[in-house]
Formats: C-alpha cells, sequence, structure tokens
C-alpha cells in the first residue's frame, strides 16, 4: 500500500469541566492512505466528532489531547506552528459537515464563496477561479452549474447546498476530505444520491477519506475500510467486508444486529443498557456492562487492539480470537421472517376521511405580503384497525406530522372528516373530549423536548391519571406498574429528565403515553433521535406493548426500514398527498408508484453477515 | 453524567460577581433589619449643638442639619428604602408575569396588540413613566412603589414572554394540549417552571434599580414623606447643605449606592451563571 497520508497514533483526549477529567477518547490508531475511504462509525458519546475535530486542530477550549500525535504526511499536526496548519488546514484537510445549511454563508452566492477560496488559497485571477469553480461544480453533479454559480445558498434544496460545501471542499484538491455525518442532515432520496456523490469522487479525485457517521448502513455504502468507535475506544477496524460479515467484536454484532433490515420482518436486537461515560471505564472492557459475553477478565483488564486475522483486521475484545464464543452465539433471526398473513381485519378504531390543512405562515398582525397559505395535507383518506399498525412514512415536509397533529385536534382542518371508533372528532362535546383524548397518546421525536425538565418521572407519567382524579396513592402505584413494563425499575420515579439518557427518556414518554390504557398511540418519529443499538430496544418494546394493551399504532416515520419492522400497512406520502397505500409486504416487495420505487431503492442495504 | 463543553472563563466572573453581590445583598438586608432592633440614637433626637457635625466616634457617619444621628437614620430608614425595592419588583412581577404567560401561549392577535402597546410604553424611561404615575396618584411611600412597579412591568413582559415563546415551542407543551390541560394548567404548571431563570435575574436587578428610582422619588420629595426618613429622602436633605458639608450625604449615599451594586452584581453574577442571554438593559 501507498505510504500513508494521515496516520492518528494512539491518539487520546480529555475533556475538562467542574474541576473534572473526562476522558473522551482512548489510545485511537488509524491511517488514512491515499485514495481510500475510512468509514469511522459510532453511536453518540462515542467520540468519532472528538477524533475529527482533533484532526481539524479543532478542539473546544476545554479539550486537551493527553497523548498521541496525528500526523500528516509524516508531520505532527499537534506540535505544529500556527503557520503550518494554516497551510494544511483547509489546503490540505478540508472538511465537510453534517448541516449544509450553516456551513455557507447566505449572504453570498454559491459561486462567489468557492470562487473566493480558490483566489485565495491558490491566487487564481477572477476569470480563472470562475471557470475552476464551474468545473468543481460539475464535479459534484450539479446540474446546471451556471445557475447554481449565481445562486444563493436559500435558493439551494438541501442536497445541492451539501454538492456545493463538497465542492468547496475540493477546491484547492485537498488530500484529505473529512466528513462529518455529511448525510444525516438530509432526506432519504438526497442522501443516497449524496452517497454515490462521495462513492464517485473516489475515482474522480486522489483524496482519502475519512467519513464520520452514526448510520452504518451510509459507511457500508461508500468505505473501504471501517472503524468502530464506542465510548472512546476504537472497538474494532479492518476491511469494510470483514467488519460488516464476519466481526469479531461483540459491539460490532449487537449494532450490526440492531439495525433494521429493509429486506423483511425481523426480529431486532438491542443492546441492553447504555454507553458508560464513567472517567475509569478504560482500565476495563468499555464494553463489559452490556456484553453478552462478558467475563470476569472483561470487568477487570482492558482488552488489547489484537490481530485476529491474517487480514489487518483488529478488534478489541479479549475473546476476539475464540471462534467457538461467537459460534455459540451467532447473529441470529436477521434472515427474513414472514409478515402476519391475517385475512381477518378488526373493526375500524380510526378513520380519516378527505383530510385537508392548510399550513399558515403567519407573518404576524403588521407583517404585510408576506402572509401565504400552504397546503399541508390534501384529502388524505385512510383507516386504521383495532390493534393494527398504520405506518404513514414520507420525507420531510410530506405533511405526515401535521396529520398526526389533526387528528388529536392540535390542528385546525380545512376539510374532510376525522373518526374515532365511529364520532367526528372535531364534534366532540367536552366530556367525550376528555374520553377521546385518554384513549388518543402521543409521542413524539425528541424525548428531551416532549418530558417538562422540571418534573419528577412520577409527576411526568402520572399526570395523564392525574386530570382523571386519580388518587395519589393509586397514581403511584399504576406509574410504577408502567414503569416496570417499559423496561424501567422504582428508582426513576423521583428522577429529573436531565439525569436519564436518551433511551430512557423515550421509556418514559411512551409510559406516558400507555399509563392510560389507550387505544390508540401516534408515534411521531419515535426512534429517530435515538441511536441504532438503543432504537432496536424501543421497537422490541412497542410491539411488546402493543400485545399487552392490545392498541392501534399509528407510526410516522421517514425511516423504512423501521417501518418495516413495526408496520402491517403503509401509506408513502409526498407532498401532503398519499402516492401510495397498502399491506406493508406489498409495497415493500412490489412498490407501484415510481416515487415509492425511488424511496426503497435510496435505502442503503447492508449486507447480511455470514455466519462465523 | 453529562460532559459540559462550555469554556471555564465566564465561570470564574460570575462566581465573583455573585459572592460580591450576595455579601452587599445581604449586608443592606442586615443593616435594615438591624434598623429595627437597635440604633445607637434615636433617629428623630434632635441635637442642635452638633448640627452638621464630622464623623467622630460618637457620631460614625456624622449629623444631619438637625444634629440628628445620620448612622441611625441610615440604618432606620434602610427597610423604607428596601420596601419600595422588593415592593415594586414585586408590584411589576405580578402584572408583568401573568400578561408575558399569556401572550407568550396564545400569540396571535392580541399578543401583537399588547406587544405592540408594551413597546410603546418600553420607550418612555422608567424613572419618567413612574413620575407620570405618581404625578396622577400624588406623593407618598406607597404611591412610589405603585409607581415604580407599574412603570417596570412593561420590561418583565418583554423579557419573560421571550422567554414563555421559545419554552411554548417544545413538545412538552404539545403534549400538555393533547392531554387535554387547562390553558392555565399549561401557563403556570408547565411553562412558568421554565422560564423562571430569566425572571430571577431580571427581578434581582430590578430591585436594585427600583432602590434607585425610589431614592430619586423621595428626593423629589414625591415618595417617602418626612419626617419618616429613607435613604432618599436623607440624600434631599443632605444636599441642601452641602455647601457647608457633605458629610451628612455619605452615610446614605454609600448606603444606597451599594446595595445597588450588590443587586445588580447578584442578578449579572446569576445570569453568567444560568447561561442566560443579555437582558435588555445591555442591549
Amino acid at each position: 500500500m501507498s505510504e500513508p497520508i494521515i496516520e492518528i497514533e494512539d491518539l487520546t483526549v480529555s475533556f475538562f469541566a467542574g474541576g473534572q477529567r473526562y476522558p473522551a477518547l482512548k489510545d485511537l490508531a488509524v491511517t488514512l492512505h491515499e485514495s481510500e475511504t475510512v468509514g469511522l462509525v459510532g453511536e453518540s458519546g462515542s467520540g468519532k466528532s472528538t477524533a475529527l475535530f482533533a484532526i481539524m486542530n479543532y478542539l473546544p477550549a476545554n479539550a486537551v489531547v493527553e497523548s498521541g500525535a496525528i500526523r500528516y504526511r509524516g508531520r505532527n499536526l499537534l506540535n505544529a506552528d500556527r503557520r503550518t496548519l494554516d497551510g494544511i488546514r483547509g489546503r490540505r484537510l478540508a472538511m465537510v459537515y453534517q448541516d449544509p445549511g450553516t456551513a455557507l454563508n447566505p449572504a453570498l452566492t454559491v459561486g462567489r464563496q468557492i470562487a473566493e477560496v480558490l483566489e485565495r488559497h491558490l491566487g487564481l485571477d477572477e476569470r480563472r477561479a470562475r471557470e475552476r469553480t464551474l468545473e468543481l461544480l460539475r464535479t459534484v453533479e450539479l446540474d446546471e452549474p451556471e445557475r447554481t454559480y449565481a445562486a444563493y445558498p436559500h435558493q439551494l434544496s438541501g442536497g445541492m447546498r451539501q454538492r456545493a460545501v463538497i465542492a468547496m471542499a475540493l477546491s484547492c484538491e485537498p488530500d484529505v476530505l473529512l466528513m462529518d455525518e455529511p448525510t444525516t442532515a438530509l432526506d432519504v432520496i438526497v442522501q443516497a444520491k449524496v452517497l454515490e456523490l462521495v462513492r464517485a469522487l473516489r475515482r474522480k479525485v486522489r483524496a482519502a477519506i475519512l467519513f464520520v457517521s452514526h448510520d452504518l448502513g451510509a459507511v457500508a455504502e461508500i468505505a473501504d475500510r471501517i472503524g468502530v468507535l464506542y465510548a472512546g475506544e476504537l472497538m474494532e477496524l479492518g476491511p469494510a467486508e470483514r467488519i460488516l460479515r464476519h466481526s469479531r467484536n461483540p459491539y460490532t454484532r449487537g449494532l450490526i444486529a440492531a439495525v433494521p433490515r429493509i429486506a423483511g420482518r425481523a426480529e431486532l436486537h438491542g443492546i441492553p443498557g447504555t454507553a458508560s461515560r464513567e472517567p475509569t471505564r478504560f482500565s476495563r472492557c468499555v464494553f463489559a456492562e452490556r456484553c453478552e459475553f462478558a467475563a470476569e477478565l472483561c470487568r477487570t483488564a482492558r482488552p488489547p487492539f489484537a490481530a485476529v486475522s491474517a487480514a489487518p483486521h483488529r478488534s478489541r475484545c479479549h475473546f476476539a480470537t475464540d471462534p467457538a464464543l461467537f459460534a455459540a452465539r451467532p447473529l441470529h433471526a436477521i434472515a427474513k421472517s414472514a409478515d402476519a398473513a391475517d385475512s381477518h381485519r378488526p373493526p375500524v378504531l380510526l378513520e380519516v376521511a378527505a383530510l385537508s390543512v392548510d399550513y399558515r405562515r403567519s407573518g404576524g398582525f403588521l407583517s404585510f405580503g408576506k402572509r401565504g397559505v400552504v397546503r399541508a395535507v390534501r384529502e388524505v383518506s385512510f383507516q386504521l384497525p383495532q390493534e393494527r399498525v398504520l405506518a404513514i412514512v414520507g420525507e420531510s415536509g410530506s405533511g405526515k406530522s401535521t396529520i398526526a397533529r389533526t387528528i388529536l385536534r392540535l390542528e385546525a382542518k380545512v376539510g374532510g372528516r376525522v373518526l374515532f371508533r365511529g364520532e367526528d372528532v372535531f364534534a366532540l362535546d367536552a366530556a367525550r373530549l376528555r374520553r377521546f383524548r385518554r384513549n388518543a397518546q402521543i409521542v413524539f421525536q425528541n424525548p428531551t423536548s416532549s418530558l417538562n425538565p422540571k418534573k419528577t418521572v412520577l409527576e411526568l407519567v402520572g399526570r395523564p391519571l392525574r386530570l382523571d382524579g386519580t388518587s395519589a396513592q393509586e397514581r403511584r402505584e399504576r406509574v410504577r406498574a408502567v414503569l416496570d413494563s417499559v423496561g424501567l425499575g422504582d428508582g426513576f420515579l423521583e428522577r429529573y429528565p436531565q439525569q436519564l439518557s436518551g433511551g430512557e427518556k423515550q421509556r418514559i414518554a411512551l409510559a406516558r403515553a400507555f399509563v392510560t390504557e389507550p387505544q390508540l398511540v401516534i408515534l411521531d418519529e419515535p426512534t429517530t433521535s435515538l441511536d441504532v443499538s438503543v432504537q432496536a430496544t424501543i421497537i422490541e418494546l412497542l410491539l411488546a406493548q402493543k400485545q399487552h394493551l392490545r392498541c392501534a399504532y399509528l407510526f410516522i416515520s421517514h425511516n423504512l426500514a423501521v417501518v418495516r419492522q413495526v408496520a402491517d400497512e403503509v401509506i408513502v406520502m409526498r407532498g401532503g398527498a398519499v402516492q401510495e397505500a397498502g399491506p406493508a409486504a406489498r409495497i415493500y416487495e412490489a412498490p407501484a408508484h415510481p416515487y415509492t420505487q425511488a424511496l426503497l431503492a435510496a435505502v442503503p442495504p447492508l449486507p447480511l453477515p455470514a455466519e462465523v | 453524567m453529562t460532559v459540559e463543553t462550555s469554556a471555564a472563563a465566564p465561570q470564574g466572573r460570575s462566581n465573583r460577581y455573585l459572592k460580591a453581590g450576595l455579601a452587599l445583598t445581604a449586608a443592606a438586608l442586615a443593616t435594615s433589619a438591624l434598623g429595627f432592633l437597635y440604633t445607637p440614637y434615636s433617629p428623630t433626637q434632635v441635637d442642635l449643638v452638633h448640627r452638621l457635625a464630622r464623623p467622630t466616634l460618637d457620631h460614625l457617619f456624622g449629623t444631619d442639619r438637625f444634629g440628628r444621628d445620620v448612622l441611625s437614620r441610615v440604618l432606620a430608614g434602610g427597610w423604607r428604602s428596601l420596601t419600595l425595592g422588593f415592593g415594586a419588583t414585586g408590584l411589576g412581577l405580578a402584572i408583568g408575569l401573568p400578561v408575558a404567560l399569556a401572550t407568550g401561549y396564545f400569540r396571535g392577535a392580541v399578543d401583537q396588540i399588547v406587544m405592540r402597546f408594551v413597546d410603546a410604553l418600553l420607550s418612555i424611561p422608567t424613572l419618567v413613566f413612574a413620575l407620570l404615575i405618581i404625578v396622577g396618584l400624588g406623593p407618598g411611600q406607597l404611591q412610589a412603589i405603585l409607581a415604580l412597579g407599574v412603570a417596570s412591568s412593561p420590561k418583565f413582559v418583554r423579557i419573560v414572554r421571550s422567554a414563555v415563546l421559545a419554552a411554548a415551542d417544545e413538545d412538552y407543551v404539545t403534549a400538555a394540549k393533547a392531554r387535554g390541560e387547562h390553558a392555565l394548567y399549561i401557563q403556570y404548571g408547565e411553562l412558568l417552571p421554565n422560564v423562571w431563570p430569566p425572571i430571577i435575574v431580571e427581578a434581582s436587578i430590578n430591585v436594585g434599580f427600583a432602590l434607585m428610582g425610589g431614592a430619586a422619588l423621595s428626593y423629589l420629595g414625591l415618595g417617602t414623606q418626612p419626617p419618616f426618613a429613607d435613604w432618599g429622602v436623607m440624600i434631599n436633605e443632605a444636599q441642601q447643605y452641602i455647601s457647608v458639608s457633605f458629610w451628612p450625604l455619605l452615610g446614605p449615599a454609600l448606603a444606597i449606592c451599594l446595595s445597588i451594586v450588590g443587586f445588580n452584581l447578584f442578578g449579572e453574577g446569576l445570569r453568567d451563571r444560568l447561561h442566560l442571554k443579555a437582558s435588555l438593559r445591555d442591549v
């Protein structure tokens, strides 16, 4: 292999806050070679962004590099002086950020911004800079480069903006492209196209790419080698094919088993618990407390980062080279399981008929000319039978969340009807409305926002019961019971939301929805803000609770693989209108509408792991 | 456990501010509490022989134009000044909070109309506004509290409403609506606990401001009426003899300055500590 461009050697980074030291990254060692794409996968708190910022020397003021080196062509960037750094950063190393909206200056045209970089860094004159900019815009496959050149960032779509940001990063012909979750903020179809572009860039430019993401599917699409980070520790590193199909690390295997697949319904396996943040965690295996294979050794000694095969494949696990252990517990149940074939159709619980909702752009009382009405939902109709799961799938702006809010009378409709058990929701009197509100619950995407930070878990979950006049004693009992059913113990009763992890918060939000034993629960992207390993546990929980409470779900999501795991029926929406509707198995296996086909094609097909 | 990534530098400053503010505020409260229990002399005891005396061991802050002990009068008058500060702030909050919660929660046309009215009131300097009111009400301590309280309420509306607006976008408010909660419960049970930080900060700064405003009104003869004395009245009386002796001025002026500085430091320190944005006054 050629000379490495970037060598990260045993990088250890800590943060300091309130006189306390919090290690974030321990002994990270990765090299990047020319024309190579390395994917770093990690969940929140894994240290993947810390690694990127360390390379760019953009660590926050309270972060300290404790040891290690980051070499660019042999030169250590960590002790380089400012001038050397300025010559390397931005020119030799270029970064692409997660949010293309904030990475571009809204006051300058896209072309001007890129041309300016060329004029300043490469000393091109205006005409040459313009030519080169147009060439770059063509490289990132933007149609009509002239038009894009003259456009302001707000005139471009999210995907075009991200392409422009990539073009800017490429402008000085960098050796290394650092990409920080470049597809996370984008819709599915756009995401797939940007991934395609990144893959194409490997052939067009010689730059090495370090692609950091929480999305194993995205990384699997483009990476030659994959590194898996967990709680600041590099757990496994090796060729993509080895990691994805022959992983020798329990965490990687857990992650793979937790990714929902579009190919079919499968029993998902979440990883119980949450990542350790203890400062002392590096004296043992950081994954020990969540690992099903953990032995005494794992709790007392840090595993070495040992080679597991002839190929450069390393894993940080005491038992990495013990094939018997992994063979004993193969990656099960990822194979397709049949959808529940069920010809019996229970009575309809919720009926939405020709529902139309307007979104009013409120300009305020004294604003002129800014007011406008946009039809967010156009004549949408569907029926949700009792105890079934209906999923509404669509990209951002498709109107799917508006439907959820309108069903609960949180939004005014302009046409159509919402019937709950045959009763018009918009015509309920006060007493019936109260009963409806007990019977129909909602869970939101962001559990941090949906739980009032100033209330204890007992107050939060008990509040719907309190509205019914349930006594304090009984409330406590029922809250305890429902917490138990979502997998949380008594110890949570008096805690406040900020003392909980994201997954725990979402469990609390679910407990609050389930505590009144509703017949309908509207789930608005309930797993989107969660890590993959936690998402799988929440999906398991949702399916179990549905059996237990015999309730129906209206499941709203942009993630087709997640929907595949839970939905009986699927509605595909775009621009406020239904594109296609039908049983889940039919939609996924024989999509009729071109838009549905495009959506399905855009999901990265994660290769199935081979049994060891 | 989460790792805080905020820079450490402002933390030290906010700690110094908080400590200094707390010490001065506590001193002001202690001073006026002491005034109830003990004063070296009677605050109204006239001693025509020792008029406008320099500070001596007998009279630490000297004596005023009637030979009354300035220290005793500072101690005895403290509670009137502080009552003005706290009373006016309390009244300002009592008016401002409900308006802010309602407009921030309901929004819409009423919010727009109320806020334009509030903007109009904010364009009048608070002290001038208070003067306008007290001209209608007539002079007196209670009137001064009323005037300063009403005059400071638009500021509270502005600051609390912006906090309410941000909080009202959170999903827990939507969740409360979906549960069928009463609008008043959502405002006072869900939103209010989350907008306390800016309220406390603004209130403590406003106490300092109302102290000054009260002193100004008393100085103009519109607040506390003689023979009762607060620090403002004392400054008024002392300044007439400033060409003869500035000593009677020193005691009340120091007391009021240090109290105002104290309440302000306390508020600023608290604001830095709570990571709040700058208040209206800094804009």
